[in-house]
């Protein structure tokens, strides 16, 4: 099992990114499942044909406990396993904290053993990295990690962050970093600029996404392109970065 | 002001919970802490860990009972505490200072420290501090035995609740051994079995060597021993998190063999412990001679009233039914959890003493129950002695262990001496150093 | 060192123990916002009267999720059945350390409850991180800002004592010899604040003519009765005969009350004894037993330290207020005091037995371990307080 937590600003197309990798990796033949960890609980909303699967912060709000994985998980696109952590009540509460009772309580069900996934994607926020945004990225959890960006300023600023709780953490065998995936919003010079970054931080581009207008035209059908079109060039791109994932894992 | 106390009568006992842990007390209810609450403490019980000290890092308020406890009953020098202020909360920099407090606490204390375990609370656990890297660090840092443990009663409702998973962190301490030997662990009490019971002379008869207890290891080394031991016999529900992860670990097979003081009860569980053994036990000789001691016992003391709580080291069921058994009268049970394992006995006292009355400690009604000047002859349990004031009261301490025949006689002795030389409640129970 | 590491000292009480202190015997209900251990602790360690009392002072057994989802609506319910079933005059609610991780605004929960329940309601942004001084005077201040009336008579010779409470004061029975005193020297009423009183004395609290202020703790309340009422306040303990006849003249002048003026001339001839102290502890305390010591013992250099807030107005130049633990250890180390008086742990930061340590139990610092130790210091049995 490969465990990778995408990080990356709000809004800069994480879930995006992140499901269409899951539905590619599950169309080279694994068992992918997806956990979004951002209170607004829609990262797998495409890869479910817009079924909604219950927050597990809401399911435990309303029930106290959960026995049961069926209440917090469903099976989407591909038999892709789809949860979502979920947030308090907007302005309460603690949504980082949130997270983690959500991980504690995907382990106290056994939802690894049960599902027996080869791949799962953490999609988390990454604007905040508190000890609960954090919490994808502690061993056990993930043991990579992804960041999504743009060449836009806070995109950048957001990944600069995320890697610096990586680096705080690295005596403590917490997940490395894997790469960067540019997701392109076409902002000037952005190539150079988001390379620049690359090897300021040290960190490899592993995939360069182009915008594409098909993205949203699959979206509000609630799917992936990938799933929507896998003959386009965006779909083949991010193909491309999902054998690059397979390979690894087969060669480790 | 006065108000009725909540109670049920044992015919109604059926509350409502989790179904391995049960609470009398209906649920959404403000929590009332009588004078008499506590026990042993998350602290004390992490101090069991020979040659060890423990870093308490907390708002100051947090170790305060601890610490008290600790200088009260000998175990504050090995106990330092690190007070997280406001700031810390939100840079995370007393995580840092971890680092630096358990340098100066290794490198100073004398003599030589050999293991630690650094103790996190609630608000870390709300912060979701990462204690368990921590304690790696510490370890390959420092070349001794580092664990983290948790005193958050914030997780008192969920499956891991501190009082459990503080057992679990002091066995942790034992590393795994392929090699075993025929001896048996107990598991889940503080203290190790009393003196005078008859478990180690029966053990010894049927070829296990030893019976090993934490409490009973002065050094590291020999709490690493437990680790060859053929089999845990877990005596205490609270050890049952720390006898599974043994299992999962060590690879040590366990059985629950619960304190029990009705003499029936105990015939059982040895029958269950030959089960679980693959042995045969030789008891009988110690039923007999405990079944004459205990006639003899009831009757010098007579057929008095006694009113059983769950401070004591029992399960107050359990109790009430084998003093019920013995010829006494029980009127009223203070408990507030029902596990169980203790169904089998609220059902019998559902049969046979069906007029009992279940008061929990913590309900908010109990802040006006000496109102009510409820009276016994007898009171087992700081709480059973602290509501029905005036009764001359046994302990029962989790500081001393009493188990098998030898056990349910010794029940029987301490109610006679309380009888005798009666004691100051309040002065005996400040003294024993109970904390919630 | 590093800063915040205590290794020999325990956690002092924290400003949750504070609170309940003050409110513990004006019948309210009293709920702290815990997950239960905090409870435990002032129920247990710091409240010598809570065995055998009937006081309400209850957790409201918060739990994980609550705090996660930021779930007040189970605290307000248990809250609501509490007051049905326990009937109690006014409630108050206090934090912890777990609910202030989210900020949790007690103002707020307090409108609310009021509404809900037609009770007067306290607010206490407490968090367990302060210690017990802290609490101790904002309820103090609470409690004159929330109950007094304005005075619409009043009263002649009628004196407040306000910032008691036996985390530092121990036994009632000295607040009881104050009281005497005060009787004696001609007052007419006297209501002690939380010790002795009930909240309906202290809802005339406005119609006193003076207030006597026996801990830095309860210089809030005071000043704020001074600037709304126009009570004047004194501070201070009467300890040892020289200082009580002092203090009785004082409370007589600014009564009213005629008294003759009497020359001290034991004071006078008194040598001078050139030791050095240290008196470890409660500001007003500390500097109630300096003027003891220079009274009576002849004892000039004496200096006050306290791990808790010191008043700027009650300062001598040297004194120190102390921050952690360590610093402790430097001061003992690095001054060389003859005589160091302070609660029975801090003997432990004594490195010699040439230095004469006596010991004067303060429950903040040392909870159950001294809190049954009987020690007279009010008035004339002051005089008798130490063997120099």
């Amino acid at each position: 099992m490969k465990k990778i937590a995408i990080y990356g600003k709000g809004g800069i197309g994480k879930s995006t990114t992140t499901s269409a990798l899951s539905a590619a990796i599950s169309n080279l033949g694994y068992k992918v499942m997806q956990i979004g960890c951002d209170p607004k609980a829609d990262s797998t909303i495409n890869l479910t044909n817009g079924r909604r699967v219950t927050p597990i912060m809401n399911y435990l709000k309303e029930y106290g406990s959960c026995s049961s994985l069926e209440d917090i998980a469903i099976k989407g696109y591909n038999d892709i396993v789809c949860v979502e952590a979920g947030g308090p009540t907007p302005g309460l509460g603690c949504a980082g904290r949130g997270i983690i009772a959500a991980f504690n309580l995907l382990e106290e069900l056994h939802a690894f053993e049960i599902y027996k996934p080869d791949f799962v994607f953490y999609d988390v926020l990454g604007d905040v990295v508190c000890g609960g945004f954090a919490m994808p990225i502690r061993e056990g959890y993930a043991d990579e990690v992804i960041i999504v960006t743009s060449g836009e300023k806070m995109s950048l600023f957001a990944a600069n962050n995320i890697k610096s709780a990586i680096d705080n953490f690295a005596e403590r065998n917490y997940a490395c970093l894997r790469g960067l995936i540019l997701n392109r919003r076409n902002v000037e010079n952005e190539e150079n600029v988001v390379h620049d970054f690359a090897r300021k931080i040290g960190a490899e581009i592993i995939g360069d996404v182009p915008r594409d207008n098909n993205v949203q035209l699959y979206e509000k059908q609630n799917k992936t392109v990938i799933q929507g079109n896998p003959d386009l060039h965006i779909s083949r791109t991010i193909m491309e970065i999902a054998h690059r994932i397979v390979e690894e894992k087969e060669a480790s | 002001m006065s108000t009725q106390p909540f109670y049920l009568p044992i015919s109604e006992l059926g509350a409502t919970g989790r179904s391995d842990r049960r609470r009398v007390m209906p649920p959404q209810y403000l929590h009332y802490c009588p004078p008499s609450a506590g026990g042993w403490g998350i602290i004390r019980v992490g101090l069991l860990v020979p040659e060890s000290v423990m870093l308490f890092v907390s708002p100051a308020g947090c170790g305060r009972h601890g610490a008290i406890a600790g200088l009260q009953l000998g175990f504050k020098k090995r106990l330092f505490f690190l007070h997280i202020e406001e700031i810390d909360l939100v840079t995370g920099q007393h995580l840092d200072k971890i680092f630096q407090a358990a340098d100066e606490i290794l490198t100073e204390t004398k003599p030589r420290t050999k293991a630690m375990t650094i103790c996190a609370t609630c608000i870390d656990d709300l912060l979701g501090s990462d204690y368990e890297a921590i304690a790696r660090q510490l370890e390959s840092k420092y070349d001794i035995p580092v664990r983290a443990c948790h005193m958050n009663p914030i997780a008192m409702d969920g499956k891991t609740p501190p009082v459990f998973t503080i057992q679990q962190t002091i066995y942790d301490f034992i590393p795994s051994s392929p090699e075993k030997e025929a001896a048996v662990n107990i598991i889940g009490s503080f203290a190790p079995f009393a003196e005078n019971s008859e478990f180690r002379a029966v053990m010894s008869a049927a070829g296990f060597k030893d019976v090993r207890h934490i409490a009973a290891c002065p050094t590291l080394e020999d709490l690493t021993k437990m680790g060859h031991s053929s089999h845990n016999i877990l005596v205490k529900a609270g050890g049952r998190l720390a006898a599974q992860a043994m299992k999962t670990k060590l690879g040590i097979p366990y059985c629950f063999a619960p304190v029990a003081y009705g003499i029936a009860t105990i015939r059982q569980t040895y029958s269950v412990l030959e089960e679980f053994l693959k042995v045969r036990l030789d008891t009988e000789k110690y039923y007999e001679e405990a079944r004459e001691k205990i006639q003899d016992y009831c009757k010098l003391i007579g057929p008095l009233t006694v009113a059983v709580g769950e401070t004591a080291n029992a399960s107050p069921f359990e109790l009430a039914r084998a003093l019920i058994e013995y010829g006494f009268q029980v009127p009223y049970i203070f408990a507030d959890m029902t596990m169980d394992i203790e169904e089998e006995h609220i059902t019998w006292l559902k049969k046979y003493a069906p007029e009992i009355k279940v008061y929990t400690n913590v309900h908010p009604t109990m802040v006006d129950f000496l109102q009510e000047k409820v009276t016994v002859d007898l009171a087992i349990g700081f709480d059973a002695g602290y509501f029905c004031s005036g009764a001359n009261t046994v302990p029962l301490l989790l500081d001393e262990q009493l188990y098998g025949y030898a056990g349910a006689v010794a029940l029987l002795q301490q109610m006679w001496d309380a009888l005798e030389n009666p004691q100051d409640h309040r002065t005996q129970m400040y003294a024993s150093g109970m904390v919630i | 060192m590093v800063k915040g590491l205590y290794k020999k000292l325990p956690p002092f009480a924290p400003d949750y123990s504070g609170v309940c202190s003050v409110l513990f015997e004006l019948g309210g209900l009293v709920v702290v916002h815990d997950a239960g251990g905090c409870t435990g602790n002032i129920t247990c360690y710091d409240e010598p009267r809570w065995y055998g009392n009937s006081s309400a002072t209850l957790s409201s057994e918060l739990r994980e999720l609550e705090v996660v989802l930021g779930d007040d609506s189970k605290v307000f319910n248990k809250i609501e059945k509490a007051v049905a079933d326990l009937k109690r005059r006014f409630i108050a609610i206090l934090g912890s350390p777990a609910p202030m991780v989210i900020g949790t605004d007690y103002g707020a929960i307090a409108t609310s409850l009021a509404k809900k329940t037609n009770l007067p309601v306290l607010a206490f942004d407490t968090n367990g991180m302060k210690y017990y001084d802290e609490g101790v005077s904002m309820a103090f201040l609470q409690l004159a800002k929330k109950f007094t009336r304005p005075p619409l008579v009043t009263k002649d010779k009628a004196v407040n004592i306000i910032g008691a409470t036996p985390l530092d004061l121990g036994d009632r029975s000295h607040m009881e010899e104050l009281m005497l005193l005060l009787l004696n020297a001609g007052c007419e009423e006297v209501c002690c604040w939380s010790m002795g009183s009930t909240l309906e004395q202290i809802e005339e609290g406005a119609q006193a003519n003076l207030n006597i202020v026996v801990s830095r703790a309860g210089l809030e309340g005071a000043r704020y009765l001074q600037n709304h009422y126009n009570i004047p306040y004194l501070v201070g303990i009467p300890i040892g005969k020289e200082e009580t006849r002092s203090f009785v003249a004082n409370v007589r002048s600014l009564l009213g009350i005629a008294h003759k003026e009497e020359i001290d001339k034991k004071s006078a001839n008194l040598a001078v004894d050139k030791r050095t102290v240290l008196i470890i502890g409660e500001q007003v305390m500390g500097n109630s037993l300096r003027k003891y010591l220079r009274r009576e013992k002849g004892l000039e250099k004496v200096t006050v330290a306290s791990f808790f807030n010191m008043d700027n107005s009650l300062l001598e130049a040297g004194d120190i207020p102390l921050k952690h633990e360590d610093q402790l250890t430097k001061l003992i180390e690095n001054q060389r005091f003859d005589v160091i008086i302070g609660d029975p742990l801090y003997q432990t930061f004594v490195p010699t037995k040439d230095i004469c340590f006596l010991e004067f139990p303060h429950v903040a610092v040392s909870s159950r371990l001294h809190w049954d130790k009987k020690l007279e210091y009010i008035g004339d049995y002051g005089s008798f307080l130490f063997e120099l």
